[in-house]
């Protein structure tokens, strides 16, 4: 068991208050967790950092608050490389130390400008973002998103999202497309406030098939700064009636000055686990 | 006693209210002009000065306090008329500074009323009097912006110069036309790109009317420092690449927020010569974070060279001395 404490020294203005008194352990070499691993303040893998996370782990976020943002401030911060592999009855989970797991409770796991990224079988619950990947190649397999603020959030990224389910999240997955390339399939994206999150800079290069998006709020809503259409082909959307998907689809029709999400083709039926066939790589 | 005391108070915000000397040049042409009257506004454009002439070697001197100014020239001879910004406009004086401008033939705007009832501009970017090809002109909504993102820009104008945005929303606009020879849409100008102002800035919109707007540019030909602030710390460095070799070609870029991208970086370098050497002015003591980046603006690309401050966990530096002599590597973003 691993304790990382919290040094409280207050001076300087709120930024730079988290930058001098969250304790921060650095990763330079290759580190692996086992077991129930807690985080008070920050970790971060340092770009010759790997970071392999074994089976049943269980890495717990301290709630703690510094700035007094409402945004629990431990993290796990990846510039290098990080391995987690969970098995279907071994997960590995990434939760916060408080019974209610509310969302925030922690900020992120965050994967930025890293080497690579692996996840597979894991589950993020109570955290402002649960995962996010930024300018990196990832893959995120046969995980769940659980009451987190963002489930998932990518941009500028070669992503493989396959088989994992983003549910009570107030945005399942947020993404702002940029640069990235990839594909998001075989999801399970319900009962979130927003099932998508199109932010902006979307161009249709990552490609969301076979995805079943229900019983959201909306089940995707573009943002307002998006101006390309967007297509979301090959989808389940919990009916075969396009007119009651339409309501659940917040674009043009809703308000002019949005672009159209495009649907059609749409699956019939939804994808079920026989159905799965995520690619071992990408 | 009291004549006295108000003679301290005048001789004391005299003191307080330091003024700067700004001297420039006006040319048209790379010729002298004299004659011309050099107009400075500040960031809303009201006239600050308006009544300083240059001198028979189009050189002007002229005191300013510290603040962030445009500066324009105009001159009429023989039934021309001719008008020049600063390309560094808006220019933040806080030292003895030097404007150079240019003058360029003056194109008056033309309006008249849209049949459809939409708002609508159309132009034309010049250069010595011919059509530029590939220039984009951005509408920005205050001056002070100018240096930052725009509201709206325009595709590239086409081989006669021509540009077109149909159903723009009635308002008060900046426009620049700019073309980088890198073909980047956002980014410091460099000797070699070609500027210009909307000679009649802020161009007011009203609903129903087509405006025709011709912009002249000019091409620039001597490099400065790109978003030049207030400096009372240097932090000097070098970019390399990941064998430990200098990178031309970068800047480094300083920002307040750890969130790089999400706003304004407070300083960025010039862009690095074949000694990798870049130096960064910092306004103020605090905490900034820094990074070096092949293109300028916009968030960061698959190919871009890109890196860090390593120094720290999330590249941030406390500033309360110079800093000299930081490293930055750089790395191809997912390559």
């Amino acid at each position: 068991m691993r304790i990382f404490f919290l040094f409280l020294l207050f001076f300087y203005s709120t930024s730079e208050l988290l930058a001098n008194t969250l304790f921060v352990k650095e990763i330079t070499t290759e580190e692996v967790w086992k077991g129930r691993v807690f985080i008070e303040g920050i970790v971060a893998v340092k770009k010759n950092g790997k970071l392999i996370i074994e089976p049943g782990s269980k890495i717990i976020f301290k709630t703690i608050d510094v700035d007094d943002d409402g945004i629990g401030d431990s993290e796990l911060y990846v510039e290098g490389t990080i391995i987690v592999k969970g098995k279907k009855d071994l997960p590995v989970l990434f939760t916060s130390d408080n019974d209610d797991k509310l969302p925030s409770s922690w900020k992120y796991v965050m994967v930025n400008h890293a080497k690579y990224a692996y996840f597979d079988y894991a589950i993020f619950e109570g955290a402002f973002s649960g995962l996010q990947v930024h300018f990196t190649k990832a893959i995120v397999k046969n995980s769940i998103f659980r009451n987190n603020i963002d489930g998932f959030r990518f941009s500028t990224s070669i992503i493989y999202v396959c088989n994992n389910k983003m549910t009570k999240n107030r945005h399942g997955i947020r993404y702002e497309e940029r640069d990235s390339n990839g594909i998001v399939e075989f999801n399970s994206i319900f009962e979130n406030e927003i099932g998508i999150f199109p932010v902006t800079k979307c161009r249709n290069k990552v490609n969301f098939r076979y995805n079943n998006i229900e019983k959201n709020g909306y089940n995707i809503k573009v943002g307002d700064e998006q101006k390309e259409d967007l297509s979301f082909k090959n989808n389940y959307f919990g009916t075969v009636f396009e007119r009651e998907i339409r309501k659940s689809i917040y674009d043009k029709k809703f308000d002019k000055n949005l672009p159209i999400i495009n649907i059609k083709p749409v699956s019939k039926k939804p994808f079920m686990e026989c159905d799965v066939k995520c690619l071992e790589d990408f | 006693m009291k004549y006295l005391a108000l003679i301290y108070l005048i001789f004391g915000l005299t003191g307080i209210l330091h003024s700067y000397e700004v001297k420039g040049r006006v040319v048209i042409d790379s010729k002298p002009v004299n004659g011309a009257y050099i107009n400075v506004y500040d960031q809303n454009m009201n006239v600050v000065l308006d009544s300083v002439k240059t001198n028979e070697s189009g050189y002007f001197t002229l005191n300013l306090e510290e603040g962030t100014y445009f500066f324009r020239a105009s001159y009429a001879e023989k039934n021309k008329k001719y008008v020049g910004y600063s390309g560094k406009n808006p220019v933040y004086i806080f030292q003895d500074d030097y404007i150079g401008i240019k003058l360029l033939p003056f194109y008056d705007l033309k309006i008249k009323k849209s049949k459809s009832g939409r708002s609508k501009i159309k132009g034309e970017v010049i250069f010595e009097g011919k059509p530029l090809k590939n220039a984009i002109v951005y509408f920005y909504l205050s001056g002070k912006d100018i240096k930052g993102m725009p509201y709206i820009y325009t595709m590239p104008t086409n081989k006669n110069g021509f540009f077109e945005i149909n159903d723009i929303l009635p308002g008060r606009y900046f426009l620049v036309a700019r073309k980088k020879k890198s073909e980047a849409y956002f980014g410091p100008i460099d000797e070699g790109d070609f500027i210009g102002f909307f000679q009649q800035n802020p161009i007011n919109i009203e609903k129903g009317k087509i405006y025709f707007v011709k912009i002249p540019v000019f091409k620039k030909v001597q490099d400065d420092i790109p978003n030049q602030v207030k400096a009372s710390f240097k932090i000097t460095g070098y970019a390399l690449d990941e064998s430990g070799k200098p990178v031309a070609g970068v800047y480094a870029f300083a920002y307040k927020n750890k969130e790089m991208g999400h706003e304004r970086p407070v300083s960025i370098s010039k862009k690095t010569k074949d000694d990798g050497y870049f130096e960064l002015f910092i306004p103020e003591r605090g905490v900034y974070y820094l990074g070096v980046r092949q293109f300028y603006g916009g968030t960061p690309v698959q190919g871009e060279l890109y890196g860090l401050y390593e120094e720290t966990y999330d590249h941030h530096i406390y500033v309360e001395n110079d800093v000299k002599d930081i490293k930055i590597t750089l790395r191809k973003i997912l390559k």
